[in-house]
């Protein structure tokens, strides 16, 4: 007997293909985890690669790591390279607008030696995050490292300088010789030839940035040479390589508010110069001198007695009156010089220098107040413009010329006397010289008839026999020149005893036996400096003398 | 960066001056007053009532290089040498002058030896002699000797302030080293220069009894 069959379905899906399934679900769950783990993909253009390695290079933030480089390729236009790096997605907060990053590697300057270490571990980009709110995922690398990181406290200002020598950024701006603050930006403006620098000044100095704060290019090594002697000023080993700014507030005056971040100063090349360009509140005055200007600089002083009040602004002034240059006038031929007159020279407060100055000019030109050119140094030529009180001339007044105010001038010096000369000529000229020789003409011949009628009357034998009186008379007279020669050499010795003996002539002496003892101990050393120029800073010698010999 | 070239400034500094110096010797010129050995330096004074003469001595003229105070020697026939390491101990002009004063009031019996600028004529009413020298060798020489040699000149200064010159005359003194040295040629020397100043007062002595 046979068993009947039992016909069952077999079950649909093996079981085996939980297998793949569970596969794909891990494999998806991978997926998610690396996609959630990968964090931002940002991109960085930077114009070379070098030393950055794909997978090896990373990015991070005060040495702690935020992410790795992965691939590095040159953009199509070949002019740049774009590297793309994963951030840890920690830090994709960090990734703001005005983030900077720079690439670390091995560098030498005179602040000292940084990423050293960078030589055995190869370089990495380091990343300063900034304060914007808004994520980018595209940045470009810095060819330098920010100087100044974000998290700095400080302001910022602008220098302008039209003629100090440039300076890099990174230079330090120094107050009273400490370092406040550097150089941050420095670009050559070619429309206004003005050099433009931005500096940043650290917190809490930026409070010594006031209105009247000057600037001026600090020289690493000062030489001065006055009645004290010679000075020497040297300042730290990097200011000496590379100068500085310094800044400072102008004796006697305030500091003034402290000014907002931003604001524009001007850059002198000097301290002396800081302190002549100072002065902005000015104004100008147009001179027509009657004379020539020859020696007359721009920047020349203008001086009352003595006092500088003002500097010359152009020589001669560029200026158009009815469309003629104002130098070559059709009415007059005086040349006309501008100079400003600078209130902050009179006195502190500028503003009451001004009001005293503009109620008083007036008055002082009616008492005889004028401008002259006057020589400054007679070696150079060069020459100023004196203001001073001429009660002798004649009266004058304020009158304007185009625009501009004309001060009344008067010649001096050279051409004074030029013309004072040219008024004796002209007397000379006028003398009636030749009636006057005639006259003398005739005058010496009736002379020459007496002199012959003289002779004949000498000659008479009645003259001759005169008394001896007369000869008596003459030896007298020879007896008191005799005397008188005596006192005259009486004189004279008195006046020698009396050059050679006097304090005055000992004194001299004495010093200058005093100078020739100092030259006779200073010898030696010039002597050896003539012949080793260095042997102050090396340990030279001079050579060893030879010994004289006797004849044994 | 900074400090390592600051450091290596100040050892730069510090090496220049702690370098050794080759030690400096000063000589003088000693008179025959001192060579007496026994019985130390004999004093000298002589008062107005014993001098019947005045003798003026100008400050001596030192030519050139011979006025320096480092010792010369001659080289050859045209080239001195200005030691290095051996001075002087005044100006020689004012050593020679020193020991001349010394020596002449010595040597001139009834005569006064002023130094120096401060006589006048018309002060003293009286007139003076007056010693004009100038020295045109001073120096080592050639044959292993001293030399010393120049010109003097007497003149006389009447009561007026008037001057007659009396005589003038060269001199040239040589005398042989004793030993190897600077110290050797110092002594050398000053014994020419006593021998040209024996010479001189011999002169001088004659000249003033004549005039």
């Amino acid at each position: 007997m046979t068993k009947p069959a039992f016909i069952q379905a077999a079950a649909r899906i093996s079981p085996i293909w939980l297998i793949p399934l569970l596969a794909l679900f891990v494999g998806a769950w991978m997926l998610l985890e690396y996609q959630l783990d990968k964090g931002q993909t940002i991109y960085i253009k930077m114009v070379h690669a070098e030393g950055i390695v794909a997978g090896k290079t990373e990015i991070k933030v005060r040495s702690v790591k935020i992410g790795t480089i992965d691939a590095i390729r040159l953009a199509q236009s070949q002019d740049h390279v774009i590297v793309r790096a994963q951030i840890d997605k920690h830090y994709d907060s960090l990734l703001s607008e005005d983030a900077k990053m720079w690439v670390v590697k091995p560098r030498i300057d005179e602040t000292g030696v940084t990423g050293f270490s960078t030589l055995l571990s190869g370089v990495y980009i380091e990343f300063a995050p900034g304060e914007s709110d808004k994520l980018v995922n595209r940045f470009e690398l810095l060819e330098e490292p920010a100087l100044i990181g974000n998290d700095v406290q400080g302001a910022r200002y602008k220098l302008s300088s039209r003629n100090a020598e440039v300076l890099d950024v990174g230079t330090g701006v120094y107050f009273k010789g400490y370092r406040i603050g550097q150089i941050e930006t420095a670009h050559f403006d070619w429309d206004q030839q003005v050099m433009r620098y931005g500096l940043f000044i650290n917190a809490p100095y930026e409070n010594l940035v006031t209105l009247n704060t000057i600037f001026w290019v600090q020289a690493g090594l000062e030489v001065n040479l006055d009645v004290d002697g010679i000075s020497v000023k040297t300042g730290s080993l990097s200011k000496l390589l590379k100068g500085g700014i310094s800044l400072g507030i102008p004796e006697d005056n305030s500091p003034g508010p402290v000014v907002k971040e931003g604001h524009s100063f001007s850059l002198s090349e000097s301290y002396s110069a800081a302190l002549e360009q100072r002065f902005y509140d000015f104004d100008h005055y147009l001179i027509q001198f009657e004379q020539s200007i020859r020696g007359l600089r721009e920047g020349a002083p203008v001086e009352y007695r003595g006092m500088r009040i003002g500097t010359v602004e152009q020589v001669p002034a560029e200026v158009l009156i009815d469309g003629a240059p104002a130098h070559f006038g059709d009415t007059t031929n005086a040349v006309p010089v501008l100079v400003r007159i600078e209130y902050g020279r009179l006195y502190r407060d500028t503003q009451q220098a001004r009001e005293y100055w503009q109620s008083r000019v007036e008055g002082w030109l009616a008492e005889g107040l004028r401008a002259s050119l006057k020589p400054g140094n007679l070696l150079t030529g060069a020459v100023y413009v004196d203001l001073d009180m001429y009660p002798d001339a004649e009266p004058a007044v304020l009158t304007k010329r185009g625009e501009y105010t004309v001060f009344p001038s008067t010649s001096s010096g050279i051409s004074a006397l030029a013309n004072q000369l040219n008024d004796v000529l002209n007397k000379v000229k006028n003398l009636k010289v030749e009636q006057s020789l005639s006259q003398f003409e005739q005058t010496m011949a009736n002379y020459e008839a007496l002199a012959a009628d003289m002779r004949t009357f000498i000659n008479e034998p009645a003259t001759r026999a005169l008394p001896g009186d007369i000869s008596k008379d003459m030896a007298d007279i020879s007896q008191s020149m005799r005397q008188f020669e005596q006192s005259m050499e009486q004189f004279e010795i008195t006046m020698a005893s009396f050059q050679n003996g006097s304090g005055m002539y000992q004194e001299l002496q004495s010093t200058l036996q005093q100078v020739q003892r100092l030259m006779d101990e200073l010898q030696p050393l010039s002597r050896g400096l003539n012949e080793q120029p260095n042997m102050l800073i090396f340990d030279k010698e001079l050579p060893v003398d030879p010994t004289p010999r006797s004849k044994d | 960066m900074s400090r390592l070239l600051s450091l290596l400034a100040a050892c730069a500094l510090l090496g220049a001056c702690s370098s050794s110096s080759t030690s400096l010797h000063h000589y003088q010129l000693q008179g025959s007053e001192q060579n007496t050995d026994s019985s130390g330096p004999t004093l000298f004074s002589r008062d107005h009532l014993q001098s019947e003469h005045l003798l003026r001595l100008s400050p001596i003229a030192v030519r050139g290089t011979l006025n320096n105070r480092a010792m010369v020697i001659k080289r050859s026939a045209h080239q001195v040498y200005s030691a290095n390491y051996h001075f002087w101990a005044d100006a020689p002009a004012q050593l020679l002058a020193t020991m001349a004063q010394s020596q002449l009031m010595q040597e001139l019996d009834k005569v006064m030896v002023v130094k120096g600028a401060d006589v006048y004529a018309e002060q003293l009413q009286a007139s003076f002699f007056q010693l004009d020298v100038s020295i045109e060798q001073f120096n080592g020489g050639l044959d292993n000797n001293a030399e010393i040699a120049g010109t003097w000149r007497l003149s006389k200064v009447d009561a007026k302030g008037k001057l007659h010159v009396l005589k003038i005359s060269r001199f040239y003194h040589s005398q042989a080293l004793a030993e190897d040295g600077y110290e050797a040629l110092a002594k050398a020397l000053s014994q020419a220069w006593q021998q040209a100043l024996s010479e001189m007062s011999a002169d001088i002595n004659t000249l003033i009894a004549s005039a």
